[in-house]
């Protein structure tokens, strides 16, 4: 941990001369640049294990979300799938995946 | 670069001055809040390798570079998702079912949701059925009013520098495009582009007209047909600065609808002095227009959304007014009627960007009633998974 130096003012560095204009940080948050109505520097959030950090656009911070899960989307199945993978078959309209070397379709209704 | 200041100290100027309270930070690492611990600052642990994503780790850690899961878990939900799109799995912790969306597309559902905060008829949308926006249009007047749906509240936001109603649009709801026509002065050709916060104007189209359609994005999209004094087939391609002049419609058009993007788009209906089931492709590599199967239905003031290959068409006026949705299939070449809307009406906007998901929004019902309704479509298969 640095120790103190030997500026001495009661009021944050403006971003324009280097520093945050900020006194505090939120511990663990994703920090970003701030919009000239919010603080020069915004924090995210620490959002929920597993959330992912996603770009809100342009205008906006980003947003830290529980983003949708989807199977990959193929037009045929794949030649050499491993244990594990799952895709969807455009073509034939299933949920396809790879169990112990063999390729099963999940059972909807 | 800034250039070196007056200030003269041998240690890092603290968070409690303004300062970061570190001497260095992890080249291209993401930087967080820090502890007492720490220090007030603090990167995270790797820049991780390319094609990873920065996942949290709840409250009381820094977030990680993980490597992005595609399929090996199911989102975890309380309640089947507003905006289901094809090939999406998720576990309802609620009914404690595995559960997907699938084709080939049903018949679907319209179900009615809040309202625009602004009744209004002639408007303009972008986006989709869950992040869409509004605007422009007529009230009792012309109006540059703009809102943003979240998926279940419209909020008002900026509206147009220039309030203008008959326009079309294209894009998304943080970056879209609004062109064309009435304002103040009658028929306009101006551009305006929004960047989820303001309108900003941009380079005009060549012909001015009002009650034309489009689609496509900030960077590249399709102006077609229209009102110029007279019915229009005049097409239009931006490429992000500039409107260029293309190949006209087979059909000239006003008070019609358009989906798709600028290199493959569906204009459908309208009017030409009757109403029109007319349907056209465009196809920007051929720089042609292709007639195609009519709707089912013919009418104007219809809305549209969704892709050149699969799309939907709703509401209008036969005469009187419309809930008739139709389904676009490019492949067959046919249009398909499915569930109508829950409230016919006119002169209404869209957004969506494939069949399994439309929004729409606002128009005219009896003739004279400015509308706020909202409804959303959903279109596609919710299965359930079976286990054992």
């Amino acid at each position: 941990m640095p120790t103190q130096n030997s500026i001495n003012t009661d009021i944050p560095i403006e971003v324009s001369k280097g520093g945050t204009e900020q006194v505090a940080h939120t511990a663990y948050s994703v920090l970003a640049g701030g919009a000239t109505t919010t603080s020069p520097i915004e924090s995210v959030g620490t959002g929920t294990s597993t959330y992912a950090i996603t770009s809100a656009g342009a205008g906006a911070s980003p947003v830290i979300k529980n983003l949708p899960t989807f199977f990959e989307l193929l037009a045929a199945d794949p030649g050499a799938p491993a244990d594990g993978d799952t895709w969807y078959n455009t073509t034939t309209n299933l949920f396809k995946g790879r169990d112990n070397g063999v390729t099963v379709t999940f059972t909807v209704t | 670069m800034a250039t070196k200041n007056s200030i003269d100290s041998n240690n890092p100027i603290e968070i409690s001055k303004g300062g970061t309270g570190v001497a260095s930070l992890t080249a291209y690492a993401v930087i967080c809040g820090g502890t007492t611990g720490t220090g007030a600052l603090q990167s995270i642990a790797s820049v991780g390798t390319s094609g990873q994503v920065l996942l949290s780790n709840g409250s009381a850690s820094l977030p990680t570079m993980q490597t992005a899961s595609t399929s090996t878990y199911f989102q975890e939900l309380t309640s089947d998702p507003l905006c289901p799109k094809i090939a999406q799995v998720w576990y309802n912790s609620t009914t404690d079912l595995y559960k997907g969306a699938k084709a080939p597309y049903i018949n679907g559902t319209w179900t009615s949701k809040n309202s625009m905060n602004t009744a209004r008829r002639l408007l303009a949308g972008s986006g989709t059925e869950c992040d869409a926006l509004s605007f422009g249009g007529f009230t009792t007047v012309r109006v540059g009013t703009t809102e943003q749906w979240d998926g279940t509240n419209w909020t008002s936001k900026n509206s147009l520098n220039t309030a203008v109603n008959s326009l079309a649009g294209g894009g998304t709801v943080s970056d879209s495009l609004s062109f064309g026509g009435a304002d103040s002065g009658g028929v306009t050709a101006t551009t305006e582009q929004w960047d989820g916060t303001n309108w900003t104007a941009k380079n005009s189209m060549n012909t001015a007209r009002q009650l034309l359609a489009g689609c496509g994005t900030t960077a590249d999209a399709l102006s077609f047909g229209g009102n110029t004094g007279a019915v229009s087939a005049i097409t239009e391609r931006w490429n992000g600065t500039n409107w260029t002049s293309k190949t006209s419609m087979n059909t000239a058009r006003q008070q019609f609808s358009g989906f798709g993007t600028a290199e493959d788009a569906i204009s459908c209906g309208g009017n030409t002095g009757a109403v029109s089931a007319v349907t056209e492709l465009y196809s920007g590599t051929a720089n042609t227009w292709t007639a195609k199967t009519s709707m089912n239905t013919a009418r104007s003031g219809n809305a549209a959304s969704g892709t050149a290959n699969i799309g939907l068409t709703y509401g209008g006026s036969t005469g009187s007014d419309s809930a008739v949705t139709e389904r676009y299939n490019l492949s067959l070449n046919t249009w398909t009627t499915v569930t109508a809307m829950n409230t016919a009406r006119e002169m209404l906007a869209g957004a969506g960007t494939q069949a399994s998901g439309a929004l729409s929004f606002g128009g005219r019902t009896g003739g004279t009633t400015v509308s706020a309704v909202t409804e959303q479509y959903i279109g596609i298969s919710i299965v359930t998974f079976t286990v054992t």
